[in-house]
């Protein structure tokens, strides 16, 4: 029998395959298709201080090997979350991780320290890719100096395990990354969507109706992969590698460059069914390369 | 996975197939839709297909499609017997109504969830209630399968934006020349599927004559079951529960196409 569990900031997860945020709802709305107690964890649509109503439409646009996206993070915000969504996925047994974002550092302090408190979470995944209102509207994942003072704050205020979801829209992912683990977290998870652009010859209007938006699916892979290894290499804590993965053999290229577990995304819309399938092909990996266990495989890139 | 049963192309361009899938037909609904996997193996064309549910049979469904881009020329080379990725049914679907006399107006492909509902209601209406049907097309060959609808003793006036066939303009002033003869406040029923134009002409309509509508609105879609949030229409905002977030205007939030709708009442959205 192969042993596919992971450690991540000490928490156990039954295998390393979780579910991106954005891709996978609030978990529920996959119930039909799969069995949420076989995924490694449930990392939930981001979530808000107030409910927030996202962006006008048209919001994706699908693009070669990917699609574009401009949802703007439309979510329930975090008291209704709490409320209504999170005791339903209290019924299943997996980790449930709360991805979370703010437009201030106050906004994400108290979101944080809002969900750290709830019963039924494991773990808070940040997500600083999104502007600061306050200062010019740059986004917060940009600067590293930046980065190292939010991510402090949240920390003080909140006791769970804390993952920083960084941002491939920098020229350095390697400064972002020691950052983030100055700040005080405890994982990365890494990459969030690439910025794009599409647009229409015969209109001359660009396709998504925020002109820009984040590519993801396996168009971006390489770029993720690559960034993973440059982000595992510069820091001692974890790596989540996340970027267009679509089968156990895609999974397993992060976590050989280094990451400690890999979320799933755009491969939930092709296929509901698709993250359980890849846990079940990274055991007949296991099972036919004679690798015990899989957290064996970890880093293990031959450079 | 499913089968192909059959895949014609009924008149250029036009495809009817035929899909095993006894599971799903089973739950299906009229005006509901599926998401049909369009991959042929790679990621380039990568998101599934939306397409409205023509019929509901025991074996499975069968769809109409139009040949508009590389997804759907990929299913339209497919033939009996192959395998096809088909997951739903998803959306609310139309709500059948027998007690009142209801005008379907379709816009080309739109046609193609009316075909189960009027395969279930016509049988059913109830005593001088009627379904009349309207449908539009820039010209005659973009009106596919109107054979099909002989069957149900239905006998749709058409207009065509070339005059090519049946009243020659917009299918929404056939149906307001149509309205005026008969029709106070106690009119039809709108069901309309069709070009967002059309759709919002219509809505138009029904607000100025008093009319009830549900209109099916197409969107695309990247999941087909509420999850990307991408599908939205935006619709009048009856709560203060969302957050006034300026850009994207007071007065107005989101619904998703796919589970909210994809019928709305025409009322409710933001045209």
């Amino acid at each position: 029998m192969v042993d596919l569990s992971v450690e991540i900031a000490g928490l156990r997860f039954r295998n390393p395959v979780w579910t991106a945020s954005g891709t996978f709802g609030y978990g529920l709305e996959f119930s039909p298709y799969l069995d949420l107690n076989q995924l490694g964890a449930i990392v939930v649509k981001g979530l808000s201080l107030k409910p927030s109503k996202g962006n006008p439409p048209p919001r994706t646009v699908e693009t070669p090997a990917g699609m574009l996206n401009s949802i703007g993070l439309q979510n329930v915000g975090v008291d209704a979350f709490l409320k209504e969504k999170l005791p339903q996925l209290r019924k299943f047994d997996t980790h449930v991780i709360a991805n979370f974002y703010g437009n201030s550092f106050e906004e994400y302090e108290e979101t944080a320290g809002k969900l750290s408190q709830a019963e039924g979470i494991s773990a808070l995944e940040m997500n600083i890719s999104c502007p600061n209102v306050k200062e010019g509207n740059l986004p917060f994942g940009r600067d590293p100096k930046v980065i190292e003072e939010l991510v402090g704050r949240v920390r003080k205020a909140v006791k769970l395990p804390l993952i920083v979801k960084l941002s491939p829209n920098t020229s350095d992912i390697k400064s972002a990354a020691r950052s983030a683990e100055q700040g005080g977290a405890d994982a990365l998870s890494a990459i969030n969507t690439l910025i794009g652009m599409s647009v229409d010859v015969r209109t001359k209007k660009p396709r998504l109706a925020k002109i820009t938006g984040g590519l993801s699916g396996p168009a971006i892979r390489p770029v993720a992969v690559r960034m993973v290894w440059e982000a595992a290499s510069a820091v001692k804590i974890p790596v989540i590698g996340i970027g267009g993965i679509v089968s156990a053999e895609d999974a397993l290229e992060f976590m050989i460059v280094g990451a400690k577990a890999v979320q799933i995304g755009t491969a939930n819309f092709l296929d509901p069914a698709a993250s359980v399938k890849i846990i079940e092909g990274l055991r007949d990996f296991c099972e036919k390369e004679q690798v015990e266990r899989v957290r064996d495989l970890i880093g293990a890139v031959r450079v | 996975m499913n089968t192909i049963i059959f895949n014609k192309e009924l008149s250029p361009g036009y495809f009817h197939m035929g899909i095993s899938a006894p599971e799903l037909a089973g739950k299906a609904k009229p005006g509901q839709f599926v998401m049909i996997s369009v991959r042929d193996g790679r990621y380039d064309p990568i998101l599934r297909r939306p397409m409205g549910i023509m019929f509901i049979e025991k074996w499975g469904i069968e769809i109409l499609y139009q040949l508009v881009g590389r997804g759907t020329y990929i299913i339209s080379r497919m033939g009996p017997g192959d395998p096809i990725d088909v997951i739903g049914p998803f959306g609310n679907g139309f709500q059948l109504r027998h007690d009142r006399d209801i005008w379907i107006i379709a816009g080309g492909c739109g046609l193609a969830p009316f075909f189960e509902l009027v395969k279930q209601l016509s049988h059913k209406m109830e005593k001088g209630k009627k379904i009349t049907m309207f449908l539009g097309a820039r010209t005659y060959p973009d009106l596919p399968a109107l054979g099909l609808l002989e069957r149900f003793g239905i006998k749709p006036g058409i207009a065509t934006e070339d005059g090519s066939a049946g009243f020659h303009g917009l299918v929404t002033e056939l149906v307001e020349n149509s309205l005026s003869e008969s029709h106070g406040k106690d009119g039809p029923l709108l069901l309309a599927s069709g070009p967002f134009g059309m759709l919002r002409a219509l809505a138009d309509l029904a607000v100025r004559r008093g009319l009830e509508c549900f209109v099916s609105i197409d969107r695309r879609m990247a999941c087909g079951f509420g999850v990307c949030l991408g599908c939205v229409v935006p619709v009048k905002q009856v709560s203060e529960d969302a957050q006034e977030s300026g850009e994207s205007g007071a007065g107005i939030s989101y619904k998703c196409a796919c589970t909210d709708g994809p019928v709305f009442n025409a009322r409710e959205i933001v045209w």
